[in-house]
């Protein structure tokens, strides 16, 4: 959906950041550092960082802000669950928009995994 | 923040959450109010299960015999299956989710879709609450009644592991579980429960979006952030989840 939606403006946009937590390849999106810290706080389960790592995202894109994104993550907590307790394949409703995004994401290197890098 | 704050600010999300707390506590298609309320306590407990942090941390989830932390009076395959959905989702498979037949018989994998609508329904409410630094909210009390064991006319059995409506044999009870032909699996997942895809997209509509407000690329109506700001944040909890859909 982050592809779909950057492809709507015209930044560009490193998707391989996702994987890495590097906020650098994602800096075009506005306030991209402060949300993937958010993202990576939420995700740590140290509560007392995450306090922290919430003021400081607070000071930058708003308290409504922050409850929106830590909406987003939780949502997605759920439907990432939803998705591998079910094993439901990937929908390929375009196979080139797929295999870009794959490619983009490194979802093809076997030997990935999104916390070693 | 203080809870006050965020409902002043977001007075829907809190309204959702009593919405899902209502439909957690009725009898559903496959559970009981009570059951429905102990797979809540059970998915609750999974955090401070031993158990689950070890097994996690394991070459192979098989290959440790740690007993995860009961909280519940749910037969233990259930329990274990709703502890490795929270913990380690991304290494079950098929195979372990067919434990349940000993409990639930022949309807085990529609049961199966109800336990993991409920697990993770509560899981997503419990985790808006711990990422905002707030307590968590009371489960409720279960209502009388008895599950009523509906089925949706059509379900297909090839495309996951679990059965699910074809695109294209939506019956009129469920035309309002996603928008025409456009059944992406994610949205049909649970569909053998119907009501549990009700129960998700509910609390999507506040905590994410709507699915009609999906379809707004650039910035979705009544958001601060801006739909790539959303996706930046849903990527990348996804992409640390190890999801590949």
């Amino acid at each position: 959906m982050l592809r779909v939606s950057v492809s709507q403006s015209s930044l560009q946009v490193d998707l391989g950041g996702l994987r890495t937590g590097d906020s650098r390849a994602l800096d075009a999106i506005p306030n991209a550092h402060t949300l993937i810290g958010l993202a990576d706080a939420f995700m740590d389960h140290e509560p007392e960082h995450l306090a922290n790592i919430r003021d400081e995202a607070a000071s930058v894109i708003g308290e409504l802000g922050v409850i929106e994104a830590i909406g987003v993550a939780a949502n997605f907590q759920r439907m990432v669950r939803i998705a591998s307790g079910t094993g439901i394949p990937i929908d390929e409703p375009d196979p080139e928009f797929g295999t870009a995004v794959r490619a983009a994401l490194n979802l093809n290197n076997t030997d990935w995994h999104p916390l070693s890098d | 923040m203080k809870k006050s704050v965020i409902q002043r600010q977001r007075p829907d999300i809190f309204e959702s959450f009593d919405h899902f707390f209502e439909w957690l506590s009725a009898p559903g298609h496959w559970l009981s109010g009570a059951q429905r309320i102990d797979v809540a306590k059970a998915t609750r407990a999974v955090a401070d299960c031993p158990a689950c942090k070890t097994i996690s941390d394991a070459l192979s989830p098989k290959s440790l015999d740690h007993q995860h932390q009961r909280a519940t009076g749910l037969p233990a395959d259930v329990e274990v299956v709703i502890h490795r959905l929270i913990s380690d989702q991304t290494r079950l498979t098929s195979v372990d989710i067919s434990s349940l037949s000993d409990q639930f018989g022949a309807d085990s994998a529609y049961a199966y879709v109800e336990i993991l609508g409920v697990a993770v329904c509560q899981f997503s409410v419990d985790e808006f609450h711990r990422g905002l630094g707030l307590a968590l909210p009371e489960l409720p009390k279960p209502k009388e009644g008895r599950p009523d064991h509906y089925l949706p006319v059509h379900l297909e059995t090839d495309t996951a592991w679990v059965p699910m409506i074809p695109t294209d044999q939506v019956s009129p009870a469920e035309q309002d579980l996603w928008p025409g032909n456009r059944g992406a699996n994610v949205l049909r997942a649970l569909s053998a429960a119907p009501d549990t895809v009700r129960a998700w997209q509910h609390l999507s509509e506040t905590m994410y979006l709507s699915l009609q407000g999906m379809a707004e690329m650039i910035h979705a109506p009544n958001r601060i952030l801006s739909r790539m700001q959303m996706e930046l944040i849903a990527g990348r909890v996804s992409a640390l989840n190890q999801c590949l859909y």
